[in-house]
């Protein structure tokens, strides 16, 4: 049979009718669609098996236990709160939710750099083996030991609670420099006026979960006073309501209407940096109505003192009654006599009252003077007696390092150029230090590290800070991404970022209860890095004798487990699980110790889990020669301050110094930092950066932030352009109208306005602190953010 | 008459011709191309739910604290039970020895894995019955087979988007496509 060319087309025919009654075309359309969904190059996440594992987020030195959802136990995909450690109990911020995208950030550095052309010029970074960049390091530091000049080494770290900054310090002692510093931070004063009072330098620790009644001046709560999840758990916590626990009434004490001051009872609306003349009032009522605690007259300086000549002075009780006149500090606060009154009975009406203040949401110090004043309103209240709600930080016990120190053949360098404060170096005034540097006083600094910090982001008096790091000869920066200042070092050392490497938080300024904890990896680092801590000891390791001899240590992982030795050796303290309360922690509570040994104890806090023990009493701190707290510090006297003006002597409220120019710049500037924004070393990440409000940024342009009053009076409408100018600089920014900023007042949020990172982070808002000044407090010498004087001019 | 013969001859040709393209095309789509389009994979330890089933299935299958679901149980969950042999069957020594005791994950074939485009949280579905959208495992000793369309990379059971939109419709949920496609 010949099969002709019909036969051919009604088999071609069959094929295509019996193709179509198949589900041959159609399902292959339908997978070719969806076959384009796998293309190589379309975002997918891994594909595995998906199990959780337990660590400590230190992105932000808060303490919290996460559980980090991977993928084939490679990928990093999620991070959420752990309810095995009573601190943040499941809570989590934003910073440590974010933490997978810090790890797969694009602007992370993948392996030791050099700057090979003009220093700030990106294309000039060149890859540098770990060996070389060490070494060149190592002779830089030996150079500089051989010909005396150890001292003019510094560092700069970002994170004080932690034994990488144990080891930083003890490099230094070793090596024969004085000059370590730590980025600053809310409590940075608090060591002068503990020493002053109470003879102790550790950061002021509160009760904040038994108060009840808290009236805060300033203290930012929701915003970052405080560990942030930790807050946010205590917060839920006060509203609580069952038999024998009524609600805790906060009352908050500032001149914007900060988060903090909408969620608490009542906002006492000041003007803008005068909290302290209020606290004053308040005592003054105090004692005039004798609520004070009963046992004050035994504290030195209450009642009349002697000075060294042996003359009587008038004590704190005099000085407040004949100064602080709550019709005086209604002219000063712009309350009522009446409201002022009102405060105080509600504060003195509260079984256990407690006081506590902050920066107003600047994140810098106080004044040293505005401190004493809320210390002492505490001390009228009994707040430093053994059942008070306030009491002193603890620091985790460390482990005893070897003594290997070096005299440094001159004292740090604030206090040789004699830009220090009267407590000189047991204070951290980091700007005198940059001053001394930038004005080339007293001597130079040749190489400076910086360790996971970003002062040229996040310190204000920029164009003093760019200058000090100018003078610098090399600068070292240890960290994860190319941040502003990576991007001015000259030797870039990359460290792995919280999900991959080990790290440790010895302590919570604010908290009373000791705590550690530490957290371990749960992936593999992903480049070519090298922890801060292991950076120091192979340096050590390098410069010999007696650095390495100091550091007797080969990995960082090694420190962490000799201090949780000592912790063992203590025989103190438990480990947390779902049922720890710290609430019911008390001084003399009994704890059941529930680890071993070392080992078992390196286990167990492995998975996420923290030590604590229980918070020391206020009397165990207290050195002074009576044991008893005091208004009166001889400590003072003794450094040149005479009585011939008590004041100095005594909490008193000083005005707020934001320039004297009024006419040209008629408004206050001031810059605060928001729990959802990273305002210090880490830069927002995606998920930040999409919970911010449209008010505060649109596209790329960062709002400021007036009342509609000011806003009529200088002739802007909500959203129109402006330019912000103070005697810093000028920034175009747009106009956010709210009732929450006083007249006369101009508030923008900090952690925006980066020059770094990606197109996603940079140039997006405006960085408020580069238009903002610091106020250095005649005492402590620190930089206090109080406010900047500014206009609002139409584009 | 001869021309007449060629003429029905041919018809009968070209006729035999199309039953042959046609059922040719019928058995090649209905039979060779499934073979063809998937690959054939077997789960790396065998499962019996039968074998399971004194056990609530919320013992291995349950909702974490964040609303995720433990569609594919922890290694840990075995090892409540499994750290060491409780009997002596192929799987259970594969179990054991390869995984609990390496403690390595038990990289599970998934049947219905939903692209990456689709938003499926378990939570808002926890009030229907588990076959309405999963087979019926009870009574099941072998895993079945899992196989993978090779063009798209999902299994073949991996359920369509019609069988979401019917179900919504029924019962009154939205279908707009932000529910499932973030």
């Amino acid at each position: 049979m010949k099969v002709g060319r019909r036969a051919f087309m009604g088999f071609v025919a069959g094929g295509i009718a019996g193709t179509l009654l198949s589900p041959l075309p159609w399902k292959l359309t339908d997978d070719v669609a969806i076959w384009t969904q796998n293309w190589s190059w379309r975002p997918s996440p891994e594909k595995g098996h998906r199990a959780g594992m337990r660590t400590l987020c230190t992105m932000c030195g808060a303490a919290c236990s996460v559980e980090v959802d991977l993928i084939n136990r490679e990928r990093a995909i999620y991070v959420r709160g752990s309810d095995i450690n009573p601190l943040n109990k499941g809570g989590v911020c934003a910073l440590g939710e974010s933490a997978v995208q810090f790890v797969y950030a694009p602007y992370r550095i993948q392996q030791p750099m050099k700057q090979t052309k003009q220093r700030g010029d990106r294309t000039g970074f060149q890859p540098i083996s770990w060996k070389d960049a060490l070494g060149e390091l190592a002779k830089k530091l030996n150079d500089l030991r051989t010909r005396g000049n150890a001292h003019q080494v510094a560092c700069l770290t970002g994170r004080k609670y932690t034994t990488t900054y144990d080891l930083w310090k003890q490099f230094f002692r070793a090596y024969g420099s004085p000059n370590v510093f730590t980025m600053p931070h809310e409590s940075d004063g608090h060591p002068a006026v503990a020493y002053a009072i109470f003879g102790t330098d550790s950061p002021f620790a509160f009760d904040i979960e038994n108060a009840s009644g808290i009236l805060s001046f300033g203290a930012e709560w929701a915003d970052g006073w405080g560990p942030c999840a930790h807050l946010g758990r205590v917060f839920a916590r006060w509203l609580e309501e069952r038999p024998g626990k009524a609600p805790t009434a906060v009352i908050q004490v500032s001149s914007r209407l900060s988060m903090s001051a909408t969620k608490a009872q009542e906002w006492i609306a000041v003007k803008p940096g005068t909290e302290a003349a209020l606290a004053l009032g308040i005592a003054h009522i105090i004692i005039r109505e004798n609520r004070v605690f009963q046992g004050i007259k035994e504290y030195e300086g209450y009642d009349r003192w002697f000075n060294f000549e042996g003359e009587s002075q008038p004590g704190f009780r005099d000085f407040v009654m004949k100064e602080y006149p709550p019709e005086r500090v209604a002219g000063i606060t712009g309350l009522s006599v009446s409201k002022i009154e009102e405060i105080t009975r509600w504060l003195t009406s509260q079984p256990k009252p407690l006081v506590i203040w902050g920066s107003g949401g600047s994140g810098s110090p106080e004044f040293f003077y505005h401190e004493l004043a809320y210390v002492a309103l505490n001390m009228l209240l009994g707040n430093f007696e053994d059942k008070g709600m306030c009491s002193f930080t603890s620091i985790a016990p460390r482990m005893s390092m070897p003594e290997s120190y070096v005299e440094p053949v001159a004292p740090r360098l604030d206090v040789s150029a004699g830009t220090s404060g009267i407590f000189r170096d047991m204070i951290n005034s980091l700007y005198p230090f940059l001053n001394a540097v930038s004005l080339k006083k007293g001597y130079p600094i040749d190489v400076l590290f910086v360790d996971e910090a970003n002062p040229l982001y996040s310190l204000a008096n920029s164009e003093m800070v760019e200058q000090a790091c100018a003078q610098v000869k090399t600068i070292v920066a240890l960290t994860s991404f190319m941040d502003e200042t990576a991007i001015q070092a000259d030797i870039i050392l990359p460290v792995p970022v919280m999900l991959e490497r080990w790290n440790d938080v010895s302590a919570l300024p604010g908290i009373p209860f000791t705590i550690y904890g530490i957290s371990s990896p749960v992936i593999k680092t992903r480049y070519n890095l090298k922890h801060s801590g292991d950076i120091i000891l192979q340096l050590a390791l390098i410069l010999g004798n007696p650095v390495d001899m100091a550091l007797p240590w080969k990995k960082y992982e090694d420190v962490l487990k000799a201090r949780l030795q000592a912790i063992a050796d203590t025989g103190r303290g438990a480990v947390s699980d779902v049922n720890t309360d710290f609430a019911l922690l008390v001084s003399d509570s009994s704890i059941r110790k529930n680890y071993r040994g070392s080992s078992d104890l390196f286990k167990k806090l492995k998975e996420g889990a923290i030590w604590y023990d229980t918070p020391r009493r206020a009397s165990e701190f207290v050195t002074t020669e009576t044991g008893r707290p005091r208004f009166i510090s001889s400590f003072l006297e003794r450094e040149g301050i005479t009585t011939e003006k008590l004041e100095f002597f005594m909490p008193h409220f000083t005005t707020a110094d934001a320039g004297k120019n009024t006419k040209d710049y008629p408004l206050l500037l001031v810059g605060y930092t928001v729990s959802h924004l990273s305002s210090t070393t880490l830069p927002n990440a995606p998920l930040m950066m999409k919970n911010i409000w449209d008010f505060n940024l649109i596209h790329r342009d960062g709002f400021v932030e007036i009342n509609p009053k000011t806003a009529l009076e200088l002739g802007f409408s909500e959203g129109s352009e402006a330019l912000l100018r103070t005697s810093h600089g000028e920034a175009r920014v747009r106009v956010h109208l709210t009732k929450t900023v006083p007249p006369g007042m101009v508030t923008m949020v900090k952690g925006l306005g980066h020059r770094a990172y990606d197109e996603y982070v940079a140039n997006r808002g405006v960085r408020v602190v580069a238009l903002t000044e610091v106020q250095i407090d005649p005492v402590t010498a620190l930089g206090v953010e109080k406010g900047t004087r500014a206009q609002l001019a139409h584009v | 008459m001869a021309q007449g013969q060629g003429k029905a001859s041919g018809n009968i040709v070209v006729v035999v011709a199309f039953l042959m393209g046609f059922i040719g095309a019928l058995v090649v789509g209905w039979v060779v191309f499934p073979r063809v389009l998937y690959s054939t994979h077997y789960q790396p330890v065998n499962f019996s739910h039968l074998t399971h089933s004194d056990n609530d299935c919320d013992y291995c299958h349950y909702f974490r604290s964040d609303g995720t679901y433990s569609g594919i149980p922890n290694i840990d969950n075995c090892r409540e039970c499994h750290e060491e042999m409780l009997g002596d069957s192929e799987a259970e020594r594969i179990l054991v020895e390869e995984y609990i005791k390496q403690n390595k994950p038990i990289p599970w074939l998934v049947y219905e894995w939903q692209p990456d485009n689709v938003y499926f949280s378990h939570v808002p579905h926890r009030d229907i019955d588990c076959v309405r959208c999963h087979r019926d495992v009870s009574k099941e000793e072998n895993n079945p087979v899992v196989y993978v369309n090779r063009l798209t990379g999902y299994s073949k059971t991996t359920m369509k988007m019609t069988e979401c939109e019917k179900c919504h419709a029924e019962r009154g949920a939205s279908n707009a496509c932000q529910v499932c496609h973030k």
